[in-house]
């Protein structure tokens, strides 16, 4: 009698919660659903391989595995979401994004590398990927990536706090060059993507003036950390992207002095490109898709057109304006080029910092 | 016990030494501050100052075994466990984790038969479905059996 | 102000919206009970599912789920001493004690009604005094957070004052364990031994599960359980009585505003919170000998403050645009998949969505009172499971769940490494509360340090030019030395009793 009593009342939360979820899920919709991501998943050995012979590839046939390798919510994850959202009305399969963070971006390139090179597993990677390149004890190098298109290119911007002083780029340049070391410029970790352009933006200046631009690089775990820090006035400048402080700009608590894209941005009329103030630096934060090396040319041409239909498509174009980026849907090649480059640039930088 | 204090100070000092040895090799400072080896430097000294203290404290004074019992049951638990993460792997989690659990019921002194065959199906279905299919955990496939 | 509010009330109060916030409570609930799910990741995981919602009703299922799901985790914490959530590690100090001697209802129901008020109150000065306490939190630079993090460290002291020098030497380690991955300043991995898995380190859920829940199945598979108790059917079920609720107010009071100003910080979190005002319970309580053996004050300053903290976080996002934790973090992302970019332009832009939020996350805390009372019966029924099947279904649940950070079976193999130690250390009489405290806090406390050195070129007495950190360095000099003082004091206390008697 007592034991019959407590399963029923145990039973209760949890039909409860089955229906929950359920309801939960159905709600979502959209296709993503639990078995599309197990099925790539559980199947590594990959019994379709597609036949390399075969002039037309029948592709995709099945869902997409979209890996990535940073927290939901990041902008890497945002894009790969609208990426999926809106690559299946082109691809015609679901493309489920999965995220595998760890090793600061490794385990998701470990995994991809060890996934059946057919295509049906890919991932969103960023100019991080550079760094990764060129850490101690990564057993990957860019000979194993397959790069499959570029996707947005994020300009880079110099931001200095309400109250500060420095009213233009120039102004700060000029103190920085009197005053070397003075000028303490907060920013993610130290050989990241955004610390290894400014580095060639110091190298370009200093070509360009024949006098060093010689900072303090405070680095920190978090872009949005960052951004507080210089807000607070605890460091002179910082160097971010525009999406990530446009409501602070508007609020008055930050100025943007410089940004790093080829022409004016439309939220930012105002703020000098480097190119116009006689620098010539455009630089961009990239984010694409790349796979393993080693798939179907075939493959990676449907991806490659399919995917960059998708991109064009003006539900993803509106989702990179709101966010202050520039679509980037590069070739390949093209993306393999920037890949090598960017990579060779973060070694110089590497270097630089271990010879101290 | 303080045979198990000396054996845990002599782990500490024999793992802050390795560390400490191992930040030579650490780049130097970026700007005015410390560089990446001073902090973990003064951690490993720290520790090996404090397990001596330690093992020190363990001889002077009388101390007793805050659970005696039978540790080799715990031993045992943990080299499952380990087996159950390197087999799941391989044979898949479905299957090494039905295993897993019925082998810790019976670690843990569960005779009653019933409960020994319903509980790891059950709870591992439940698992299963809850991960697996709810929120898209990819639990890890056996490269032998393809689940 | 009070118009906008209505207002907000009035966009909140649709059949749907209040579906919507049940639904968001029931599952931040199970989510944050779930060992290796957070707040965060509960977030995160339903975020996809709110795309075809409008913007209100997405942000309101979101941070119903958010403000749940940091209860939830007291209630595994404080059941089978496994924190759901890495912020209910301090509510396991004295909810599992508590919950072994057959008090789990009343641990259980003060952990509802101060998580609920936490979230009140903090929800309450998110409407309130946003600017003001965001502006509070830019002051925070670089040698400020250092001195909050050794404010912070100096809890040590008072988590092992039964054997201080076990408790060092557990937090030292922590500390040594908390450099190993990538360090920023100069982007070399340390100490990653060739695996880069190690690359950011241990993941704090991995460790805390191996330290709490699994060395406790290790400890429990050592005793004889084989045979069943039967348990008295009132065992554990007795709620607190108004007379203990009473007792707990100023905790529960001091512990809310620990929790918002700490959770207000970007560089600072729901964890350092829930710890910082567990210490703080300690030191004013008049019985501080009670805490880590089963007192309610510690249950109540713990969860208060964690809760507190989700109304914090929210204030640097709102008045700032910059998110104050992981979890706000991803309702950027959310928001920003709405093309709208958190900040103080909101406010005047569209105060529809800022003023549901806030009347949102009032009827939130509510509704999970309610969910939570209604379920504290259901949880107390953990003590009748067989603990042979307990130890199996925590160790289970923990592999699952710490895989589950980041799909990867290297975590479960740091969940069974400090399973492992968390089992040693314990046999041998040191605390495992100091290397969580350490690996909470150690890398704030070295990253600060020589942030602040870059900041001033290598001048040490940038540590000493803001009040507020001369002022936390004060205190964490007090912190420090309270424990040892009382400690003293009550030897004396003893000795002179002694000779009294002896006198006698």
């Amino acid at each position: 009698m007592q034991a019959r009593n407590r399963k029923k009342k145990w039973l209760g939360p949890i039909i409860l919660l089955c229906l929950a979820l359920v309801f939960l899920a159905g709600c979502g919709g959209g296709g993503k659903t639990g078995a599309g991501a197990g099925e790539s998943a559980s199947a590594p050995k990959g019994a379709e391989k597609p036949k390399e012979e075969k002039p037309k590839v029948n592709f995709p046939t099945k869902p997409i595995t979209l890996i990535c390798w940073s927290s939901p919510g990041s902008p890497v994850d945002v894009m790969s979401r609208q990426i999926s959202k809106v690559g299946e009305k082109y691809l015609g399969q679901p493309i489920n994004v999965l995220t595998k963070q760890g090793g600061g971006g490794a385990d998701a390139v470990t995994y991809l590398l060890k996934q059946p090179k057919d295509g049906y597993t890919i991932l969103a990677a960023t100019a991080s990927l550079a760094g990764l390149f060129n850490r101690e004890g990564i057993p990957f190098k860019p000979d194993d990536i397959q790069p499959i298109i570029g996707v947005q290119a994020d300009p880079y911007c110099i931001i200095v706090p309400g109250n500060s002083p420095f009213k233009s780029f120039q102004e700060l340049l000029e103190y920085g060059q009197k005053n070397p070391g003075k000028v303490t410029i907060s920013g993610p970790f130290a050989a990241g993507a955004h610390h290894v352009r400014f580095y060639q933006l110091q190298k370009i200046i200093k070509q360009k003036t024949g006098k060093a631009f010689d900072v303090t690089w405070v680095p920190f775990e978090g872009g949005s950390e960052a951004v507080a820090n210089v807000m607070g006035g605890h460091s002179v400048a910082g160097h971010t992207n525009p999406g990530n402080i446009k409501a602070q700009v508007a609020a008055g608590k930050l100025k943007i002095l410089s940004v790093s894209s080829e022409k004016r941005l439309d939220s930012f009329p105002d703020v000098p490109t480097y190119k116009e103030m006689g620098y010539d630096f455009v630089a961009y934060h990239w984010r694409g898709i790349v796979g393993p090396k080693g798939m179907p040319q075939e493959v990676v041409d449907i991806l490659y057109q399919k995917l960059k239909q998708a991109i064009e498509d003006p539900e993803f174009q509106k989702y990179i304006k709101s966010v202050e980026m520039i679509s980037w849907p590069v070739s390949p090649s093209e993306f393999d080029k920037e890949i090598r480059e960017f990579t060779a640039a973060t070694q110089e930088v590497v270097k630089a910092i271990e010879k101290k | 016990m303080k045979w198990g204090v000396t054996m845990i100070g002599i782990l500490l000092i024999a793992l802050s030494v390795v560390f400490y040895l191992k930040s030579f090799s650490f780049p130097p400072p970026t700007g005015k501050t410390l560089g990446p080896s001073v902090w973990p430097q003064l951690m490993a000294c720290l520790l090996m100052v404090l397990s001596g203290l330690m093992i020190f404290n363990a001889w002077r004074t009388r101390e007793e075994a805050v659970f005696k019992g039978r540790y080799y049951r715990a031993a045992l638990a943990a080299v499952v466990m380990g087996l159950y993460i390197w087999l799941s792997e391989i044979i898949g989690y479905i299957v090494t984790t039905i295993f897993f659990i019925f082998i810790i019921l019976y670690l843990a002194g569960e005779r009653d038969w019933r409960l020994l065959i319903i509980f790891p199906l059950g709870f591992t279905a439940f698992l299963y479905l809850v991960f697996y299919y709810l929120i898209d955990v990819p639990l890890p496939a056996g490269a032998l059996t393809g689940f | 102000m009070l118009e906008n509010m209505l207002m907000g009330f009035d966009v909140i109060f649709s059949w749907q919206n209040l579906l919507l916030i049940v639904l968001g409570v029931s599952i931040g609930i199970l989510v944050g009970a779930t060992p290796g799910l957070s707040g965060s990741t509960g977030v995160a995981l339903l975020l996809p599912f709110t795309f075809g919602l409008p913007v209100t009703s997405s942000l309101v299922v979101l941070c119903a789920l958010y403000t749940a799901a940091e209860y939830g985790g007291s209630i595994t914490a404080i059941a089978i001493n496994t924190p759901g959530t890495p912020a209910a590690v301090a509510t396991a100090f004295d909810g599992y004690p508590l919950f072994q001697q057959g008090k789990g209802g009343k641990a259980l129901g003060v952990s509802i009604v101060a998580s609920t008020y936490g979230g009140l109150f903090s929800t309450l000065v998110l409407i309130f005094a946003s600017v003001p306490l965001a502006n509070f939190a830019l002051r925070f630079g670089p040698p400020e957070y250092f001195a909050l993090g050794v404010f912070g460290l100096t809890i040590i002291a008072s988590l092992s004052s039964e054997n201080w020098v076990k408790g060092f030497v557990a937090a030292v380690l922590g500390l040594l364990l908390k450099t190993v991955g990538v360090d920023p300043f100069s982007g070399y991995p340390r100490f990653i031994f060739g695996k880069f898995e190690l690359m950011n380190g241990f993941h704090i859920v991995p460790v805390l599960l191996g330290l709490f829940a699994v060395s406790e199945v290790f400890r429990m598979l050592e005793e004889e359980i084989g045979e069943r108790k039967l348990m008295d059917k009132t065992f554990g079920r007795i709620l607190p009585t108004i007379k203990e609720y009473i007792g707990l107010i100023p905790t529960i009071l001091r512990s809310g505003v620990i929790g918002v100003v700490i959770g207000v910080m970007p560089g600072a979190g729901a964890t350092i919170a829930s710890l910082i005002s567990y210490d703080q319970a300690k030191k004013m309580s008049k019985n501080p000998e009670k805490f880590g053996k089963g007192a309610l004050e510690g249950v109540a300053a713990s969860e208060a403050a964690n809760n507190a903290s989700v109304g914090g976080a929210l204030i640097p996002l709102l008045a700032l645009g910059v998110p104050g934790s992981a979890t706000t973090a991803i309702l950027v992302g959310a928001l920003m998949m709405k093309n709208i970019t958190p900040g103080p332009e909101l406010f005047s832009k569209m105060p529809e969505v800022v003023y549901g939020l806030f009347a949102s996350l009032l009827l939130a805390n509510i509704v999970m009172l309610i969910v939570g009372l209604g379920a504290t019966n259901i949880w107390v029924r953990v003590n009748r499971i067989p603990k042979t099947v307990l130890c199996a279904a925590i160790l289970a649940i923990s592999f699952v769940g710490s895989y589950a950070i980041g799909n990867s079976l290297f975590d479960v193999w740091v969940l069974l490494g400090f399973g492992v130690l968390g089992y040693v250390f314990k046999r041998y009489g040191f605390p495992v509360a100091p290397i969580v405290l350490a690996m909470v806090l150690g890398f704030m406390v070295e990253s600060s340090f020589r942030r602040a050195l870059l900041t001033s070129g290598g001048d040490y007495r940038i540590f000493f030019h803001s009040g507020i950190s001369v002022a936390l360095l004060i205190m964490a000099v007090i912190s420090f030395c309270l424990p040892f003082i009382s400690e003293y004091r009550r030897r004396k206390k003893a000795r002179t009793m002694a000779n009294i008697d002896i006198e006698r």
